[in-house]
């Protein structure tokens, strides 16, 4: 499923004890991930988990205070990353009194590998006229501007920082059927903030989520989701959990009367007198972020072990 | 350009290579049109007013009779009318930096950190230092080529009407709005606006203190005027003419003192009923002066313009360190 990338190297993005210190705090601390070229990755967590911090070192808007981050392998933030990545903020900011068509100028005079047509495509199919100012368009339409801008510097990883979280159903339906068909069409590599589960779901393919600044689990959804599984059953005369179920590792319990339902992470079969289920990708989330105490999953692929994987 | 008007068909730009400036350039010329546009007419209408103020003035102390007559022997109202105005035009202009700081300098940098396109800007292809040094090259730049030609222009009618441009050259206004003294002082004022933007984060409050520091380094700057140069003293024997040489000069202080050189206050003995028997007992014979030559002026005008120059030079650096490694996260 991986594909090279371009420089030889067949990772996007890679952290290895990445962390970030404010006055208040590690916000993120002692991140260690990679996350395969030409994948879409989501990037969950609560509020506050370090996302926007970690898309934001990634971009150079600050920098680390432990750590590295490496773009295709290249040091991120240097000069010769820049041009293979684009970035969306999450208010996505733009020139309110610049034209739409002055905008994608900007683009095209700010970056050596602008692809003007690419740029044009995304912002006539919107149907927005190139004289059109940006602070007279909707809020869809402004995503739109800000999605052509960032595929007109055509890059290799694009960054994105919740950029559906204020838009309407219809828009974020359009948005999303963009940024897929965008991103297949030049096998560009996402990683992608959000809070919505479920669309997450129908578009990634890898998965990073964070939680109080460090990393819950990190891989591919086919891999990490089919680990787990939804157990229903009985529980012990006294209320307890059955003593078999602690031969796996279990994430998450809950007990209704003398039923329980439990996510676990198997660790062999299990018993077959229990009501066995398979987890979506959005029960499995919720429960690794309902329950900080569970122990962090990462798959071999997403874990950054063999430093000879860089030149491989 | 042919009007489009179906949004198809407007997007016809395809492989045409654009005229005009490139990159960052483009940027600096687009995102700021409204402030280059602002600094051009400022630039060309004041340009002309000098010119046309120039001539009408010429022609009313021709008029008068000058030069055929000396200065002194005009009537006093033309004369007081044409000082006046002169001065009146001066003011103005030496007021143009602190408007030039507040109005280009302080929202150059603080609007972008305000409304997040610092952080647009600076994830396209381009370094955060480029963009920077593209930010005060662009407003330095701006502001030398608005107050460079007005400058310019002033001092060629200043030396124009001669004996009439200003009673004290160095603490009107004159000395301040002449090229090598008004160029540094906005590139000064400029300077500070970009490191209290750089600061302050935000366009109002970068706006306000801007314009408070500038006024604040203007009467600061005006207290330490007399210390450009060191004055030359001179003495002259007590109630006869003053010199010719001294007519001028700039007057920093004045006493009276006797032949050997000691000095007394200039009250000394006045409000004596018997001011010449105590002039005689302590023998003070000369009146002495402290002042300022007008072929001083320029030496002073340069040392000025390397202190501004130094002080700007030290705010860029403030810009640059305050934004170089800083986060630009919201």
């Amino acid at each position: 499923m991986t594909v090279p990338g371009p420089a030889g190297t067949r990772w996007a993005l890679e952290a290895h004890g990445l962390g970030k210190k404010y006055r208040r705090g590690w916000a993120l601390r002692d991140c260690s991930f990679r996350i395969p070229a030409g994948r879409v990755c989501a990037l969950v967590g609560p509020n506050g988990a370090g996302k926007s911090t970690l898309l934001s070192m990634a971009t150079r808007l600050t920098r680390p205070s432990a750590g590295e981050l490496r773009i295709f392998g290249a040091p991120a933030g240097g000069r010769d990353a820049m041009p293979r990545w684009a970035y969306l903020a999450q208010d996505k900011p733009l020139f309110k009194r610049f034209t739409v068509g002055q905008t994608l100028r900007m683009g095209e005079e700010l970056n050596p590998g602008w692809d003007r047509a690419v740029a044009e495509r995304i912002v006539r199919a919107g149907r927005i006229p190139p004289q059109a100012r940006v602070a007279e368009l909707s809020g869809g339409q402004r995503t739109r501007v800000a999605f052509a801008l960032a595929f007109g510097k055509r890059p290799e990883l694009l960054l994105l920082d919740e950029p559906m979280a204020d838009l309407d159903p219809v828009a974020r339906d359009e948005m999303g059927a963009l940024l897929m068909s965008e991103a297949a069409e030049h096998g560009t590599t996402v990683l992608m903030s959000s809070h919505l589960l479920g669309e997450l779901e129908q578009m990634c393919d890898f998965l990073l989520v964070l939680d109080g600044g460090r990393i819950r689990m990190a891989g591919e959804t086919d891999e990490l989701v089919p680990m787990h599984t939804l157990v229903t059953g009985v529980t012990t005369p006294e209320g307890a959990l059955p003593d078999a179920l602690a031969a796996h590792t279990v994430i998450e319990t809950r007990t209704a009367g003398r039923q329980f339902t439990a996510l676990v992470l198997r660790q062999g079969p299990l018993n077959e007198e229990w009501q066995l289920t398979e987890p979506g990708m959005e029960d499995v989330l919720l429960g690794y972020l309902r329950s900080p105490r569970a122990p962090a999953l990462i798959a071999p692929t997403a874990a950054p072990a063999h430093r000879e994987d860089h030149a491989a | 350009m042919t009007t489009l008007t179906h949004p198809e068909a407007a997007w016809n730009t395809r492989g045409a290579r654009r005229p005009g400036p490139r990159g960052l350039l483009w940027l600096m010329a687009r995102q700021h049109r409204t402030a280059l546009l602002a600094c051009l007419a400022v630039t060309v209408l004041g340009a002309a007013w000098i010119v046309y103020q120039r001539g009408a003035m010429l022609d009313t102390l021709h008029g008068a009779g000058w030069p055929a007559q000396s200065a002194d022997t005009l009537d006093s109202a033309v004369t007081n009318r044409v000082i006046n105005r002169f001065d009146s035009y001066a003011n103005t202009l030496a007021a143009l930096p602190a408007l030039l700081g507040v109005g280009l300098g302080a929202s150059l940098i603080a609007s972008d950190l305000e409304h997040g396109t610092a952080r647009l800007v600076t994830t396209q292809s381009v370094s955060r230092d480029r963009w920077l040094l593209a930010k005060a090259g662009f407003a330095l730049t701006v502001v030398t080529l608005t107050t460079l030609p007005l400058s310019l222009l002033f001092g060629w009618w200043r030396d124009s009407i001669g004996p009439f441009a200003a009673t004290d050259w160095l603490h009107d206004s004159v000395f301040d709005a002449s090229a090598p003294v008004l160029v540094p002082t906005a590139l000064f004022t400029t300077s500070l606006g970009l490191a209290i933007g750089a600061l302050t984060r935000r366009v109002v409050s970068a706006i306000v203190l801007t314009l408070l520091a500038s006024w604040a380094a203007i009467v600061v700057g005006d207290m330490f005027k007399d210390e450009l140069a060191t004055p030359r003293r001179t003495s002259f024997p007590l109630g006869a003419d003053q010199p010719a040489a001294l007519d001028h000069v700039v007057q920093v202080d004045q006493w009276v003192g006797t032949a050997s050189g000691k000095l007394y206050g200039w009250g000394t003995c006045v409000p004596e009923a018997s001011s010449e028997a105590c002039r005689a007992r302590l023998g003070i014979v000369n009146s002495v002066w402290e002042y300022f030559g007008e072929d001083q002026r320029a030496g002073m005008q340069w040392t000025a313009a390397a202190v501004l120059v130094a002080a700007s030079a030290v705010l860029i650096a403030v810009f640059l360190w305050r934004l170089r490694r800083a986060p630009l996260t919201p």
